[in-house]
């Protein structure tokens, strides 16, 4: 099937569009030296067509290149997970994710598989300067994105980190399910890397088999998280989303042990549970991208257009988080319930 | 079910012959031929007149998820480094008269290289220049010229997804080099540049016609079982809905529910609810069984 796949798609980044305006950019040139690019308007024209077919072109995801205008730097929405921080934002500097959850909202949010990122990261970090001479600033720069896996191609977070290295205020998340660490982050300061979190979104091998396609498997996620553990960044485990899948607790309970035995010598700054949520419009739309996902189509309750496991949910965040304060004092683990 | 359409019999001609293509007397206002596994319909030439034609035809005939388009026939390239009958797939399509871009899906691997075309409302002659002067004219593919392109995208997007559509061109001309030309020699080169590429075409599509696959759905044994249970429990809409939500998580996850849950519901099968109270009641139990 794979090798299917190889001769019957293109393959992923084979297309790179560039607007005009990002034509002349750093990124757009080292791109443009493999692969010539078609040169478009504005990213919508591909980015917002109509009758894209997301699932499809997720096997074979183009590239566009564009420029951002507005704001850059966004506060953080009440159902993400803040862990305490009082001046909580968030960053895009790529639309879209070179993975592919069954279960990720990026399906239901964005008509588009293919992957925008925005070539003026100058203008962020200057929008970020300015909040930063206000008050510090707690910022996740990998939603909406996995920025680590497409850092081969952008170098966004070594850049980004050149920024982040002159100020103190800045405390940076960098969720990721990718398990390359690439080899500039052992060398930055012991400063910088205790403002750097690594937060790792971790699901048993059973699921990530299943429903986490292209995403690295759970041993090499480990892996890395003990290579970054080690160097000096702090650790921050997500268990999110919990699915609700036949034997769970025994899928879960060996999970966590499994997570247990691999990081046991690791310091873990905190851990954050959740379950499966999604607004009921992204649902609609992900069961129309993924017809035949199982996990999809399961009958989920509709509480105020936030479609979610109903009692489900308590009992899966209770079993989660017991199994993992035998291990992590509990007022590290944040939970989010619904 | 492949959608073919070209402006002229010329172009088509290649294809007629290739799919063992019969004329349909019955579709009254355009040229249509039908085949077994492919449909072919004549647009004639000019943007509005090829979306007039192709949007009656996909509305007489309306494709599904499985189907393809194409939209083959030739076009002019003033790049006379690029011989005629050079064969290009499409990555952007600009209608001259709007200056609108749309931009065909890449998404399968193609025998042809690629090229932008401008649909534009007469025939390019010798006169005319390419209008490109852009700083990065250099790393841009050809540009070619056709009078139907733009029109035939817009009225077959609302009809399939993006990567249904596929765009092949033919260089026949460099704007030059037909005018001298009797009219039946330029009909016989037009047929002949295009029937150098009809097979690896055909080939080529039926690949992604044959790789494309199609959702998994119920089975005619799964909704037939769960008619049966919506009659049996006396359901509304509103819960037949969630009935058959339940069925299809369970049927995707390859849990085999059919027995146990024939056997969970013998009572009301064999006689069925008097009320919807009641069948409300068995299918709240039903949820707390399988999910």
């Amino acid at each position: 099937m794979d090798n299917l796949k190889n001769t019957f798609y293109n393959l992923p980044f084979s297309h790179i569009y560039v607007e005009e305006e990002a034509l002349f950019s750093p990124l757009a040139q080292k791109l443009i030296k493999k692969t010539a690019p078609i040169v478009i308007h504005h990213y919508m024209d591909i980015f917002g067509r109509t009758h894209q077919n997301f699932s499809i072109q997720k096997e074979s995801p183009a590239l566009i290149l564009a420029v951002k205008h507005g704001n850059f730097i966004y506060p953080g929405a009440n159902v993400c997970q803040s862990f305490g921080n009082s001046y909580f934002y968030y960053t895009s500097f790529a639309m879209n994710c070179p993975f592919h959850c069954e279960y990720c909202y990026l399906q239901g949010m964005y008509s588009s598989a293919n992957i925008v990122l925005f070539v003026n990261t100058e203008d962020y970090l200057k929008e970020l300067a300015q909040l930063l001479c206000q008050h510090s600033v707690y910022l996740c720069i990998s939603y909406d994105t996995d920025l680590l896996a497409l850092e081969y191609l952008t170098g966004f977070l070594e850049h980004y980190l050149c920024f982040a290295a002159k100020k103190h205020k800045l405390v940076t998340e960098l969720r990721t399910k990718s398990a390359v660490l690439p080899s500039f982050l052992f060398s930055l300061p012991e400063e910088l890397k205790r403002r750097l979190i690594f937060a790792y979104t971790l699901s048993p091998q059973e699921v990530t088999e299943r429903y986490e396609h292209k995403t690295a498997p759970l041993s090499a996620r480990l892996s890395a998280i003990r290579s970054a553990g080690s160097a000096g960044f702090p650790i921050r485990l997500c268990f999110d989303p919990l699915l609700r899948i036949p034997n769970f607790e025994h899928i879960y309970g060996n999970f966590i042990s499994q997570v247990h035995a691999a990081l046991s010598n690791i310091p873990i700054q905190d851990a954050s549970i959740g379950v499966f949520r999604i607004s009921d419009s992204y649902l609609k739309q992900m069961r129309k991208n993924l017809p035949e996902s199982g996990l999809l189509q399961y009958p989920f309750e509709n509480t105020q257009h936030v479609c979610h496991y109903g009692a489900h949910s308590s009992e899966m965040i209770s079993f989660v988080k017991q199994q993992l304060s035998n291990w992590i004092p509990e007022e590290k683990i944040d939970t989010l319930d619904l | 079910m492949l959608y073919i359409t070209a402006a002229l019999y010329e172009e088509a001609a290649p294809f007629l012959t290739a799919l063992s293509l019969k004329k349909e007397p019955s579709f009254r206002h355009f040229d249509l031929f039908l085949g077994d596994n492919a449909m072919l319909l004549l647009t004639k030439t000019g943007a509005m007149r090829a979306a007039v034609a192709t949007s009656s035809f996909l509305t007489t005939f309306p494709p599904q998820k499985n189907d393809m388009f194409l939209s083959v026939g030739t076009a002019a390239c003033l790049n006379q480094s690029i011989p005629c009958g050079s064969a290009f797939i499409l990555q952007q399509i600009i209608d001259a008269g709007s200056g609108r871009s749309v931009y065909p899906e890449l998404i399968y691997r193609s025998p042809f290289p690629e090229a932008r075309l401008t649909t534009v409302p007469q025939i390019i002659t010798s006169a005319a220049t390419e209008q490109n002067n852009a700083s990065y004219k250099h790393i841009v593919p050809p540009m070619l010229y056709d009078m139907e392109s733009s029109g035939i995208y817009e009225a077959a997007i609302p009809y399939f997804l993006c990567e249904q559509l596929l765009f092949c061109r033919i260089v026949s001309d460099h704007a030059v080099d037909l005018t001298s030309l009797s009219y039946s020699e330029i009909r016989k080169k037009v047929t002949l540049y295009i029937t150098e590429h009809t097979e690896t075409m055909i080939r080529w599509i039926q690949n992604i016609e044959k790789n494309r696959k199609a959702p998994k759905q119920l089975s005619e044994k799964h909704i037939e079982f769960y008619e049966r249970v919506c009659a049996a429990l006396r359901l509304s809409t509103a819960s037949q809905a969630e009935l058959k939500r339940m069925i299809l998580y369970l049927y995707l996850n390859n849990i085999d529910y059919l027995s146990d849950m024939e056997h969970f519901l013998s009572l009301p099968l064999l006689s069925p609810c008097k009320t919807k109270k009641e069948g409300l009641f068995y299918l709240g139990q039903l949820k707390k069984h399988f999910l």
